[in-house]
This record gives C-alpha cells, structure tokens and sequence, in this order.
C-alpha cells in the first residue's frame, strides 16, 4: 500500500475517534460444575476497557483468561456479577441464555476459518449472513480488506493452501467485516514463528488505526502483548482475578525497533515480574495437588 | 452452464488423461496381474490350475457376452444396487444427521442401531425372505441393510467431528440455525458422509451378490452360482470379473460424485 489516504478509501473510512466499544466487568465471576466438582476460575473480577483500547490481558496457564473471554463472548454463562457493553448488559448471573453475537466478534487461538470456504467466502460471511450487505457489495468490501493487507491474490483459495499467518489475518478481516464494537482475540498468534508474527501484528495494527476498534487481547507473549497494546492486564493464578493494570506508554506508530529500547525493556521486566510471580503461585499449588 | 471453450477445455483434459502416464500405468498393473495368473497356470502351481486360464475363459465368453441373457443380467444386478442404495442413503444421512445433532434422539436410537449395527448383512436373509413378499424387494431390502448402516455411522460421527470452536466462529459472526445447518454441519459433515457413502456401496455388492445366490431369479450373483452348479467354471469367472468391473464402476461414481463435494481438502 502506497498511501495513508488509499487506505481509507478502501475500507470506506477512517474513524477520527472511537466512540463505542466500551467494555465493563463487575465483579465477573465464573464457577464451572463439571461433576459436582466447584471449580472457581473466575473470581470477582473487575476489568474496564475504554473505547478503541487495545487491551492485552496476560497470566499464566489456566487462570481464566479464556473463560473471561468466552463469557464476554457469550459462549460462556456468567455465574455472578455483570458484563456490559456501551452500557447494555451483555452477560450478567441472571442472564441464563448465551447470546454471542457480531457486536463482540471472537478470534480463536486453534484458527476457525470455514475450512470448506474460500478466503473470500469466509470473510463475507459475518454481513451476508446478517443480511446486512449482499453478497456482491461484501465481495467488494472484503476484496478491499484482503488488499489491505496483501491477500487479494488469494481470495479463491482454500485456507488449508494458504500459509498460518494469512488465515490468521483472513480470520481478523472477516471478524472486522461485521463492524464489530470489540474483537475478541484468544491468543490468535500462538502457533507462528516469530517472523510471521510480526507481519501479522503490523496488519493488525494498521488496521485498528484505522477503525479504531476496541480489542480484548489475550496472549502468553509478554512482547506481543507490550508492543501492541495500550494496557496489559495480568491477572491472577486461578481463580483469576486483577492482579495488576499496567499502562504502555510508547508511542504509537509503534515500530519493531522499538522492541530493543529501554522503555520497552523496562515494561517487560515489570510485567514479566508479575506473571512469574503467579506462575510460580500456579506451579506450587500444581506440585500439591499432585502430592495429595 | 458449461460454455463452449470450456467443453473443448475439459475435453481437452479428457484426452491429456486417456494417454497420460497415469492411465498406462493402471492398464499395465492389470495386466500384470492377469498374465502372472497366466503363467502360473500355465507352471501348473497347485490350486491355480484348477482355475480356468485368462486365455480359456476369455476366449469362452466372448461370444456370450454379447447375448441377451449376459446382458440382462449385468444390467438387472446394477439396477438392484442401484435402487437398493439410493433407498439407503436416502434414509441413512437424515437419520446420522439428527443421531449427530439431537443428542436425545441419539440417546433414543443409537444404542438399538449398535445392537443391529454388527450384525453381517447376510444373517438378515432369512428375515428378508419372510419379511417381503416379492424376492424383488427382498433383495431389495439386503442391499438396503448393507448399505445403510454405514452411512448412518459415518454421517453421526461426521457431525460430531465438527470443531466446536468453528461452530462458535459461525455464532459469533451472527450465524442463525438456518445457516449453522447449511453452511456449518453440511459441508463439514460431507468428508465423513462420502466415506460412509464409499464403504456402503462396497456393501451392496457383497449383499447384491450374496441375495441373488439364495433367492435371485436372474442377476449376476444368480447366473455365478447357477454356473457353477452347471459346472461352467469359465462363466463363474466371468461373471466374478463382471461383479468386480460393476462393482468398481460405481464406487468411481460415487468418489466422482463425493470428490466435487470435498474440493477444499484436496488443498493441502
């Protein structure tokens, strides 16, 4: 792409300000009852994502990273408190039936691509489905997005014969397809080398910039989730609750050399701190149960 | 609809496969096998020389392959295959749908359909023979059985092979129950659904065979059997080699058919 102002013609705009994607948790909490067993693994947690954030959320293994976004997802029942969205209630413990829908559109870590559909099919799915678009003006929105981000040439191809990271960013546009309010990432670039990776997190950027849209970002990649984000929020050892909200202060464009700075350097040392900190937690208690 | 260059296209392609290296080599692994059955008739090995040669049974039926009677027969047994299948594919995928889908009808169904399901197609004769009234239907009715309980097991499992998480990608992209079915369920339970559909239609041909043994009236499983109590051993290989050429018509058919269905896999 040549020109910022080509960009935006392609996706139709480019939001000034965001306005909507405001994200709440109150006191969110989750207990799953797999054979009577109680399984807290979410405990009172308390989360605010402003609109057009980009927020990472990070902690170890099994603390309920993923069961927090699955509820926000609506896949997922809330046992107590209330998650809303631009002020609508989304999720709360009274609410029983689950609602997921293209307001909060989800990413998966294992890639959830239509295996049986072309890349453009995939990605027009969301609008036509919805009967927001018709096929032919969502063909022509979503070969703009795949051009955006350099996968026109492979818009009739099957995902199993593209590369990981191009189904990875056709999973991101077909997502951006349904305008979303929030996205919804569960650890999306968990199984790409480390250079696939960062062309994807700079298509992911460029295009957050452009719709600034607000993100729920769950990784393990303490780098990933610094130079991305606008806040990284670690949470506990199961149950999962905050454990600590920590603000990115680099400036943004960011760009990959900024990855060797000092600032950077010391928010990763920050943040690492306190992730080993539970992962140590998490380990321990691990030991014990295997103990008994 | 097909333009005409595209017709010229894939005759095109239809000519590039006739004499590509590819056909050459499946004509010539047949024949290898047929002239080393030759030979070892020829060195007399034990249990092959009892056997009519390729040369003997070849030259004998050339002249009754063109009769009526031959004719008849090929075409009666395909016609009962035919039939016998499309009845069990018919009833099999609706029901390994909704066996797949609808956990309490599963609860319901499938553990008679368990009980049934090993059971040799041919121990149902006996109750074919009672059941129907016409050895039409009967026969009918044991293709029916071979294939049907396949198709069934294969399409549940398909659904349930389905990854939950692309399941929640359709939801999440506001996805409705009309549109799961159609764009999530059917096309991913499709791989699943053709090889039950392939190993069904291997089925039939036993079951053909077999049911017009005991009750046919005409057919190619009749004539095998009624030529050996003949004693024509040259029509038993016939009509042997007829039921494996039938028999191999169909499931090419059937993996024609399945593979336009499964494009997206063959991507990899």
């Amino acid at each position: 792409m040549s020109d910022k102002r080509t960009e935006a013609d392609i996706v139709g705009k480019k939001v000034e300000k965001a306005t909507r994607g405001r994200l709440e948790c109150n006191t969110v909490t989750k207990i799953y009852d797999p054979l009577g067993v109680n399984v807290l693994a979410v405990d009172s947690c308390d989360l605010e994502l402003q609109p057009g954030e980009f927020l990472a959320i990070c902690g170890p293994s099994g603390c309920g990273k993923t069961t927090l976004l699955n509820m926000v997802a609506g896949f997922d029942s809330v046992t107590k408190g209330e998650i809303k969205l631009d002020g609508k209630v989304i999720g709360s413990g009274k609410i029983k039936k689950l609602s997921p829908g293209p307001d909060r559109v989800v990413v998966f870590q294992s890639g959830a691509l239509f295996p049986w559909k072309t890349l453009i099919e995939n990605v027009i799915f969301g609008p036509v489905c919805q009967g927001i678009l018709s096929k032919d003006e969502a063909t022509k929105k979503g070969m703009a997005y795949l051009k955006l981000t350099g996968l026109e040439k492979f818009a009739d191809q099957f995902p199993m014969a593209v590369s990981s990271g191009m189904q990875r960013r056709t999973e991101i546009i077909r997502a951006l397809m349904t305008d979303p309010t929030i996205i919804l990432l569960d650890e999306p670039f968990r199984a790409m080398d480390a250079l696939t990776k960062s062309i994807v997190h700079d298509s992911v950027l460029k295009v957050w910039d452009l719709l600034k849209v607000s993100i729920f970002f769950i990784t393990h990649d303490l780098d990933e989730a610094i130079y991305l984000s606008d806040r990284v929020f670690i949470m506990t050892t199961r149950p999962g609750r905050l454990k600590a909200s920590i603000k990115i202060t680099l400036p943004r464009p960011r760009t990959p050399d900024m990855m060797a700075s000092d600032e950077f350097l010391g928010l990763k040392k920050q943040v690492f701190d306190l992730v080993h900190e539970e992962a140590v937690k998490a380990f321990e208690r691990g030991e014990k149960e295997m103990a008994k | 609809m097909a333009t005409r260059s595209e017709t010229s296209k894939s005759f095109e392609k239809f000519r590039k496969n006739l004499i590509s290296a590819r056909t050459a080599r499946r004509i010539g692994g047949v024949a290898i096998f047929v002239i080393a059955w030759q030979l070892a008739a020829d060195a007399g090995i034990p249990g092959i020389e009892n056997v009519p040669k390729p040369s003997a049974w070849i030259a004998e039926s050339i002249d009754y392959v063109q009769t009526e009677d031959y004719y008849l027969s090929v075409l009666g047994s395909m016609r009962r295959v035919a039939s016998g299948y499309v009845i069990a594919a018919g009833a099999g995928i609706p029901l390994g749908l909704f066996m797949g889908l609808k956990i309490a009808f599963k609860n319901w169904t499938f553990p008679t359909f368990e009980i049934l399901r090993p059971v040799p197609p041919i121990a149902w004769i006996p109750l074919a023979v009672i059941m129907f009234p016409t050895v039409e239907s009967s026969v009918l009715f044991l293709i029916f059985i071979g294939a049907f309980f396949p198709i069934v097991i294969n399409t549940m499992l398909g659904v349930l092979t389905i990854p939950t998480y692309v399941a929640h990608a359709a939801s999440s992209l506001g996805a409705r129950g009309k549109d799961h079915f159609r764009h999530v369920i059917l096309p991913g339970v499709t791989p699943a659904m053709i090889t039950g559909l392939a190993i069904g239609m291997g089925l039939t041909w036993d079951m053909v065979v077999a049911a017009e043994m005991v009750a046919g009236g005409h057919g190619l499983g009749y004539n095998l059997w009624y030529s050996y109590i003949l004693l024509q051993y040259d029509r038993v290989i016939l009509f042997m080699v007829s039921v494996g050429a039938a028999g191999y018509l169909y499931s090419a058919v059937v993996r024609k058919m399945g593979g336009k269905y499964v494009k997206w896999r063959q991507m990899v």
